[in-house]
C-alpha cells in the first residue's frame, strides 16, 4: 500500500471517529513538523504555534458551518503535503491580513468588523480556507511567462509538453540542437528567476525557495484533481457526511 | 514526454500546475484554429519563416493550446 493510500485511510477512519487515527494525525510529530514548516516560511514562533493548533483543531471539528478540513483531502497527495499546504495558506492569510491592518487608519483597527472594513479586506472569517498560495503561485508564474522570449517559450512547449525532438525543432531556424538546449535553458531560468521575484514583491515575508515552489506546484496539482468519487469512497469504505 | 533536460521536468511540473486553471487563467484556450493561422504554422513547421515572424506568432501559439498541438503534429509528420 502506498503512503497516499495509507494517509487516505487513516483520513477516513479519523473523519468516522477513529480515536486511535485522529491521535496519528494529530501527534506531536505532526504538530512540531507543521511547526518548524511555518516557522520556515517566514512566521514567527508565536504564529507557527497558534496556526498549526488552529490547523489541527479544524482538521476534525466543523467550525463556522464548515466541514473539517480533512474532509477535503482527496487522497492524491500525501497528508504532509496536504497539511503543508493548508498551513501555509493559513500563514500567507495572516500575513496580508497583519500587513492589511497596518495600513488601516488607527480607528478602524481592532474595532469589530465594519462595512468599510469588509469591502476592503475580504472576509477572511468566512473564506479562511481561499487558496492564498495557488493563486501566488499561479500569479507568479503567469508574470515569469510574460518576461520570457514567447518564441524561446513555444520551444519548450514544443519539446517538453509535446514532445518534438530538440533536432526537429532546431530544423525550423538552422539551430544547432545546443543552440535549441540553450534556449530553452535560458526559459526556465527566467521563469525561475522572475517567479521568485515576484514573489518576494506580492509577500516579501514569505520565505520560499525554488524547489519549494515545485514541490507546492506538484501537491497543488495533486489536490486540484478534486475530491475523491463516491465510487472511490465506496471502495474505501468512506462515508464522510 | 519532459525530455531529458535538466530544465525539462521543472518545467512539466510548471506545465501540467497551470493546466489546472481555466483557460481564461492560464492563457490556454483550446479554440479551433483560424485558416491564416494555421497557414502561418504550415510555413513554420516547413521553416520557412524567420525567427522575427516565428516571434509574432508565439503569442497566438502560447495562447492556444489547439495550435501548439497542431504545429507538434507538423513538424514531427514533416521533418
Amino acid at each position: 500500500m502506498s503512503e497516499q493510500d495509507h494517509d487516505y485511510e487513516l483520513v477516513a477512519a479519523a473523519l468516522q471517529g477513529d480515536a486511535d487515527a485522529c491521535s496519528q494525525i494529530s501527534n506531536s510529530e505532526t504538530t512540531r513538523w507543521l511547526h518548524a514548516v511555518l516557522m520556515k516560511r517566514g512566521a514567527s514562533d508565536t504564529e507557527a504555534t497558534d496556526l498549526t493548533a488552529d490547523l489541527i483543531a479544524d482538521c476534525f471539528g466543523a467550525k463556522e458551518g464548515k466541514p473539517p478540513l480533512l474532509e477535503k483531502y482527496n487522497g492524491k497527495g500525501k497528508l504532509r503535503a496536504f497539511l503543508t499546504r493548508a498551513a501555509i495558506n493559513r500563514l500567507i492569510d495572516l500575513k496580508r491580513h497583519q500587513k492589511f491592518e497596518g495600513q488601516l487608519p488607527e480607528h478602524l483597527r481592532e474595532s469589530s468588523a465594519t462595512d468599510e472594513f469588509d469591502l476592503v479586506a475580504g472576509d477572511t472569517v468566512t473564506e479562511p480556507e481561499q487558496d492564498h498560495l495557488v493563486e501566488l503561485l499561479r500569479d507568479a508564474l503567469l508574470h515569469a511567462f510574460s518576461k520570457c522570449d514567447p518564441l524561446h517559450l513555444v520551444l519548450m512547449r514544443l519539446v517538453v509538453v509535446h514532445g518534438v525532438r530538440q533536432d526537429l525543432v532546431g530544423h525550423l531556424f538552422g539551430w544547432s540542437q545546443s543552440k535549441v538546449s540553450r534556449a530553452i535553458n535560458s526559459v526556465m531560468t527566467t521563469i525561475k528567476e522572475e517567479t521568485m521575484e515576484e514573489i518576494l514583491r506580492t509577500d516579501p515575508w514569505l520565505d520560499l525557495e525554488w524547489d519549494d515552489f515545485l514541490n507546492l506546484c506538484r501537491s497543488s496539482t495533486s489536490f486540484f484533481v478534486g475530491a475523491p468519487s463516491q465510487q472511490e469512497r465506496d471502495r474505501s469504505n468512506i462515508h464522510v457526511k | 514526454m519532459h525530455s531529458n533536460l535538466p530544465s525539462g521536468e521543472n518545467f512539466a511540473t510548471i506545465s501540467a500546475f497551470l493546466s489546472t486553471f481555466a483557460p481564461e487563467v492560464s492563457g490556454r484556450s483550446s479554440d479551433e484554429v483560424t485558416p491564416f493561422l494555421k497557414q502561418k504554422l504550415q510555413s513554420l513547421a516547413a521553416g520557412e519563416l524567420n525567427e522575427e515572424e516565428a516571434r509574432n506568432i508565439s503569442q497566438d501559439l502560447l495562447a492556444n493550446e489547439n495550435a501548439m498541438q497542431t504545429l507538434a503534429g507538423l513538424i514531427i509528420k514533416h521533418p
